[in-house]
């Protein structure tokens, strides 16, 4: 779709046209389903981030200052609203200790290149919370561990430390699944 | 060294296979969401709002418009069916002007005197219904009597045959001279010899196409006739049914104010706003086109232009910080982003003024009616589509060095129906051309905000000035 035409459609988002709205609806949301898959532990999960990260993109659409960046912009408010489901149930927790075996990494790449999206969605719905953001935020967002810490309230180091974790269980969940 | 490759392609893998990761999200959710959010459902918009309506609306008075000067100009016929009655009815109205302007003519149906046409009728009276006749006269026509004069050899009588039955005979030496009857039905031509008529057998018969019938009409009918006769007088000397008004109106504009339910009772209320708004001065203007489509009634459509402004005023310790340049503003109209475009900071107590203006553009469907000659009293709906918002705001601080830009107020409906309404006055300024004065009222009928913390409804007074154009 064309800059100008995501920008008519903001501004109708802006005057809170219905028909707008249903047309920036119908253009992000298989992308915004399939990350509110990756954030939560299960479909009614997704389906709550889902619904509530809409509702606060037709709510904050006024605020958004670079309209080139809508995409991002959208997806900045699903993670939060992810995030915030996770600390409202009180289930983001951070594994201090998780039990691993190191394993070649070849073998787990492999597989990695074998399995599709949803299988692997399902291995990284696996992971404690705290790691799954993580995974999410760093490997997935490309988001810098300054900006994960301040997100998740945590320590940069924090954050390093559970990604390194969260790729050895990965690997590990990986050759198991396998 | 080696543990960090590993980590990097790993993590390049992952990426890759979530590059276009898409999930279908279950229908329900978006019906869910759409009851949640500020914009209202489309089924939740009353009928005559929605777009398809108000276009339908639009393409029909267009329509309507071409349809009525199609007809004026191209299919109307000369003579309207009122103005045919009355020439049918002529005779028995027998008004002595209009039988000195046009006399009726009368065919007669002989295949000899097919194309001639004879004044024959000059009567005097109608007959009532209490039976009072009067006799008018009849005047044969002349080339009957030449038709009877050359036949020398017999004697000839006329029978004319009047339509309450009575057959009155008259010999050749009167045919030259006015016969007394009422109205002549036929004339037979009888041929004989000596004083006898034959009964039945007539030479020639010229029936009077159509039969000039005295009809017995109830006095009402006569009286009614009579009007219409009048009213077609003083119609040929009114205007044509259809004018152009072109019209210029400066116009006082504010607004009413209501809690809005849907909102909690805050600090944003009509008291709130009612101490800070003042009203503006706007104008509007357009161009009409009217109908007569009964005496002194005048249905009234155009288009036209209309603006809606208010000042407002507020302390910037009301406004919302979202962050070091955006501030958030609460008018009577509806939320305002504000960017700040200046370095300096705003004190608490700065005073900020805004001049806020919608503008729309109108469909008026009007009534006029005029009580008296001069005086017309007018009526109707507007239908509106917002097209502009313009926004300024002022610091009035000190150094008055602020300057705010903003993009428009958040969630003003595009669509209002307005109700409109005045007395006025019309002066003739030639045949064609007249002036009009109209002090108007409009009210919009819908609350201008949904998505507002109070209902507002703008109304504006104004004193419209016309110039109209009859065809």
């Amino acid at each position: 779709m064309k800059t100008k035409d995501i920008q008519k459609i903001i501004k109708g988002c802006i005057d809170a046209n219905t028909k707008a709205q249903h047309k920036l609806y119908e253009l992000y949301a298989p992308k915004m389903m399939g990350l509110c898959f990756r954030y939560t532990k299960n479909q009614a999960d997704a389906e709550d981030v889902f619904q509530e990260g809409f509702i606060k993109v037709f709510e904050k659409i006024h605020q958004l200052q670079n309209m080139e960046m809508v995409e991002w912009w959208i997806k900045k408010v699903f993670i939060n609203e992810a995030l915030q489901l996770l600390k409202n149930r009180k289930k983001l927790n951070f594994a201090d200790e998780y039990n691993y075996t190191n394993l070649t990494n070849r073998g787990a790449e492999e597989i990695l290149g074998k399995l599709g999206v949803e299988e692997i969605t399902k291995i990284i719905q696996e992971l404690p919370s705290g790691m799954q953001m993580v995974v999410n935020l760093y490997i997935i967002e490309g988001f810098p561990h300054k900006e994960i810490a301040k997100l998740l309230g945590i320590s940069e180091g924090t954050s390093k430390s559970q990604l390194h974790d969260a790729r050895k269980i990965l690997k590990q969940k990986l050759i198991q699944h396998y | 060294m080696e543990e960090n490759l590993h980590n990097e392609f790993f993590d390049e893998l992952l990426r890759s296979k979530y590059q276009n990761q898409t999930a279908q999200p279950p229908k329900h959710l978006w019906d869910n969401i759409q009851r949640a959010i500020p914009g209202a459902p489309v089924s939740a918009k009353p009928w005559y709002l929605s777009k398809s309506f108000i276009l339908a609306l639009i393409v029909t008075a267009a329509m309507s418009m071409a349809a009525i000067l199609l007809y004026n100009f191209y299919l109307k016929p000369r003579t309207n069916p009122i103005n045919s009655w009355l020439e049918k009815n002529e005779i028995l109205l027998n008004s002595p002007a209009r039988e000195k302007k046009t006399t009726p003519k009368i065919i007669l149906s002989n295949p000899s005197l097919k194309k001639t046409t004879h004044s024959i009728m000059k009567s005097s009276s109608v007959i009532s219904p209490y039976g009072s006749k009067k006799f008018g006269e009849a005047e044969v026509p002349r080339k009957i009597i030449q038709n009877t004069s050359n036949q020398t050899q017999k004697t000839v009588t006329l029978l004319i045959n009047n339509t309450i039955g009575l057959r009155q005979a008259y010999e050749q030496a009167l045919l030259t001279k006015r016969i007394p009857t009422s109205v002549i039905k036929s004339i037979s031509i009888i041929q004989h010899k000596g004083l006898f008529l034959p009964a039945l057998s007539p030479a020639e018969i010229y029936t009077l196409r159509p039969p000039m019938k005295v009809n017995i009409i109830p006095q009402k009918l006569v009286k009614i006739a009579k009007r219409q006769k009048a009213h077609k007088k003083k119609r040929q000397s009114l205007p044509h049914p259809l004018s152009l008004e072109f019209y210029w109106m400066p116009e006082y504009s504010y607004r009413v104010l209501a809690q809005n339910p849907g909102y909690a009772k805050g600090a944003f209320n009509p008291s709130y706003f009612n101490s800070r708004d003042r009203y503006k001065f706007t104008y509007s203007y357009g161009l009409l086109l009217a109908y007569e489509v009964r005496p002194k009634l005048y249905f009234e459509t155009g288009l036209s232009y209309y603006s809606y402004a208010l000042t407002f005023k507020t302390e910037s310790a009301n406004l919302i910080k979202k962050d070091e340049y955006n501030m958030l503003i609460y008018t009577s109209s509806g939320s305002v982003n504000l960017n700040i475009v200046s370095s300096d900071s705003l004190s608490p107590n700065t005073l900020l003024k805004s001049s806020m203006s919608l503008s729309y553009i109108s469909l008026p469907i009007m009534v006029k009616y005029y009580p008296f000659d001069n005086l017309f009293l007018n009526a109707g709906l507007s239908f509106e589509y917002n097209i502009v918002q313009s926004l300024n705001w002022d610091a009035e601080n000190q150094k008055g060095d602020f300057r705010m830009t903003s993009g428009r107020v958040n969630g003003v409906g595009r669509f209002n129906i307005s109700f409109i309404f005045g007395p006025g006055y019309e002066q003739k300024i030639s045949k064609h051309i007249s002036f009009s004065m109209n002090p108007s009222i409009r009210v919009h009928l819908m609350n201008l905000n949904p998505h507002n913390t109070v209902k507002s409804y703008p109304f504006t007074t104004g004193f419209r000035l016309s110039i109209k154009y009859v065809f």
